[in-house]
Formats: structure tokens, C-alpha cells, sequence
């Protein structure tokens, strides 16, 4: 870990406590706008972590704040084209 | 039947660092259990509510306020990501959101909200400076806690208050990891500290001497060297400018806004 300038009143083995286990947010897209977003467990269901825009109006949109979790409904199963 | 999150990946190759992962589900999604959702004019795709405003659907209740409110809580999450345990202000949004509060006509005033425990220094200073560089009135009220960062970032405001019980905390940066040559990291921290009380003497009342005072005092904290400030303390070294509640507050940013128009 490289140095950093952390400065609270809360003990630094508190706040980094589990830092490794950190998984890395993957990209997605999400209502017309790029997301970095944590994958939940339920299949489908993230947890924005970043908001990757450069309209500065996007980011006072409730619905774009981190932290929210989103959902993606599973895809319906397709007939297949061969069958029948 | 509906077509909602349309946008998803559509119209994109699957990703190879990223296989399985959301590009797999199809671009476009129907969902019979998801509510119905009438067809969204292209125009109107950006948000529920903007749909709702541009479909005349219903009227969407419009509280109407020129000014915006931001809380900075719990830690002031910088160059790491922190775990999860951890209640963070993300300075990567909040930065964007102060662009977008300067530059929407809409908003006049900006109320910061405090209640925080401190966190990374440079991303702490990045929200200080922005907010400091608005041309728009900014009032920050302290409440519960603005202990360490967030004493810069109460400071940026162009004016601050303070809760009766709400206390800061003012003691000495220190560096997180591992540490390869003692002078100069004792140099560098310097500096760093020097940054910190340089835009706090240049945005409040208090002086260096006094603000390096309280840094360095020794026997107030248990854990710790410097001083804790509660409440009318922190008006009376100069560090805020007065002791109120959300009612003062909004009432000097509305005079502020009058005098600006």
C-alpha cells in the first residue's frame, strides 16, 4: 500500500479494516449513462459506485447517487426458433 | 409489455474482460411482472420523472427551491475506496455536482451540511477549494461533528455555522503506510499540514499561530495531540463565524442570495 494522507479522528485500522477483500466494480450502463457498479449477489442487481459522465447535471440526479442499487429484470426465456 | 432499460449494453459486442458480467443479458428487456411503463418518447428517456413532465401523465410535485443542500458525512473517501463499514462522501461525485450547482441558473445558493469524521486530505481540500471558488453564495453548518478535513471544508464556505453541541476536532495529519525515509516524510507531512492551515487562516478568522496552537496542544485529547472545539469554542478562536441552527443558516443564505441579485 503506498502512503496516503488519511486524516479523521477515527483509528485507521477501523476505517481500512477488510480493504483487501475489495472486489473491483465492473462498467455498465444503466438509463443512458455509464456506471462503475459493484455486482450483488442476487443475479442481476448492482450497486452503483461511480458515476462515468461528463455532464455535471447527470450527477445531481437522485438516481445516479452511489450507493443506489439497481436491477436489471431477468430476460424472459425465447421459444426456440427451431422447435414446432 | 415494456421496453425500460433499453440502453443496456445495447448495440455492444460482449466485453473480453468481462465475460458473463452484463453484457450477456439482452439489450432489449421485457419483463411481465415489472409495472407498465408507456413507451418513452426518445426525447424523454433520461429519467422517470423528466417522462412523466414530458408524457403530461401526472403532475410531478415540484418543491421549488433556488437553493441545493449537500451533506458531507462519515469519511471523505479519496484516492482508496474504502470498506464498506465505512460511511463515505464520494469527493468524485460531489466535485461534478459542484460544477453543476455553479453553472444551473436555477440555483442560486448552495447550504453545505456537516457531520463528519474526516478523511483523505486531498480530496477533502479539492471539495474546500471548489466550494471557496463559487461564485454563488455557500453557508456550511456544522452539525454533530466536522472533525479534521472537515474543518477545511466548513471553513470554504463564505459563511459558517456551528450547532451549540456540534464539535471539531483539530490535530495533527498523519501519514497511513508504510514510511521510507524519516526526514523527508517528516517534510512532507509538513507541507501537507502547511496546505491545511494556510486555507483555513485564508477562510476564517483564526490565525496560523493560533490554529497551530490548537493542533498541537497537549492533554485535551486521550487518544491524541490537539484540541476539541465545541460548539461556541469554535466561534470564539475565529474558526466559524456563529453559533446557529438550520434557521439562521437558510436566513443568511437568503440574504446573501438578495445581495449577490
Amino acid at each position: 500500500m503506498t502512503s496516503l494522507l488519511h486524516w479523521s479522528i477515527v483509528p485507521e485500522d477501523m476505517i481500512f479494516h477488510g480493504a483487501d477483500d475489495l472486489r473491483r466494480p465492473s462498467e455498465i450502463s444503466y438509463r443512458g449513462q455509464r456506471f462503475l457498479a459493484d455486482a450483488l449477489d442476487s443475479p442481476g442487481e448492482f450497486r452503483l459506485v461511480q458515476l462515468l459522465s461528463t455532464n455535471p447535471a447527470a450527477f445531481l440526479q437522485p438516481e445516479f447517487q452511489p450507493g443506489t442499487v439497481v436491477r436489471f429484470p431477468a430476460a424472459p426465456k425465447q421459444p426456440d426458433p427451431n422447435q414446432s | 409489455m415494456m421496453t425500460y432499460y433499453k440502453d443496456f449494453s445495447a448495440n455492444e459486442p460482449p466485453r473480453p474482460d468481462m465475460p458473463g458480467k452484463p453484457t450477456e443479458t439482452p439489450p432489449m428487456v421485457t419483463d411481465p411482472r415489472a409495472p407498465e411503463i408507456p413507451k418513452q418518447s426518445p426525447k424523454a428517456e433520461d429519467t422517470p420523472i423528466e417522462s412523466i413532465e414530458h408524457m403530461g401523465q401526472i403532475k410531478t410535485p415540484q418543491a421549488e427551491s433556488n437553493i441545493h443542500v449537500m451533506t458531507i458525512v462519515g469519511q471523505i473517501e479519496g484516492h482508496m475506496v474504502l470498506p464498506p463499514q465505512n460511511k463515505t462522501t464520494k469527493y468524485e461525485h460531489i466535485l461534478p455536482q459542484l460544477v453543476a450547482i455553479e453553472q444551473n441558473p436555477k440555483i442560486e445558493g448552495l447550504l453545505l451540511v456537516l457531520n463528519t469524521v474526516g478523511g483523505d486530505v486531498e480530496a477533502g481540500l479539492a471539495i474546500s477549494e471548489m466550494v471557496a471558488s463559487m461564485s454563488k453564495p455557500t453557508v456550511s453548518m456544522v452539525l454533530g461533528g466536522g472533525h479534521s478535513i472537515g474543518g477545511p471544508i466548513a471553513v470554504s464556505a463564505d459563511y459558517s455555522f456551528i450547532a451549540e453541541t456540534a464539535t471539531m476536532t483539530i490535530h495533527p495529519i498523519r501519514l497511513t503506510g508504510l514510511v521510507i525515509g524519516v526526514p523527508q516524510t517528516y517534510e512532507y507531512l509538513d507541507k501537507m499540514q502547511e496546505r491545511v492551515v494556510r486555507f483555513v487562516v485564508s477562510h476564517s478568522r483564526i490565525t496560523a499561530e493560533k490554529f497551530r496552537e490548537l493542533m498541537f496542544r497537549t492533554g485535551d485529547l486521550a487518544r491524541d495531540i490537539g484540541t476539541v472545539l465545541v460548539g461556541r469554542e469554535a466561534v470564539n478562536v475565529g474558526f466559524i463565524d456563529e453559533v446557529g441552527g438550520i434557521g439562521q443558516a437558510l436566513q443568511k443564505l437568503d440574504q446573501m442570495i438578495k445581495e449577490r441579485r
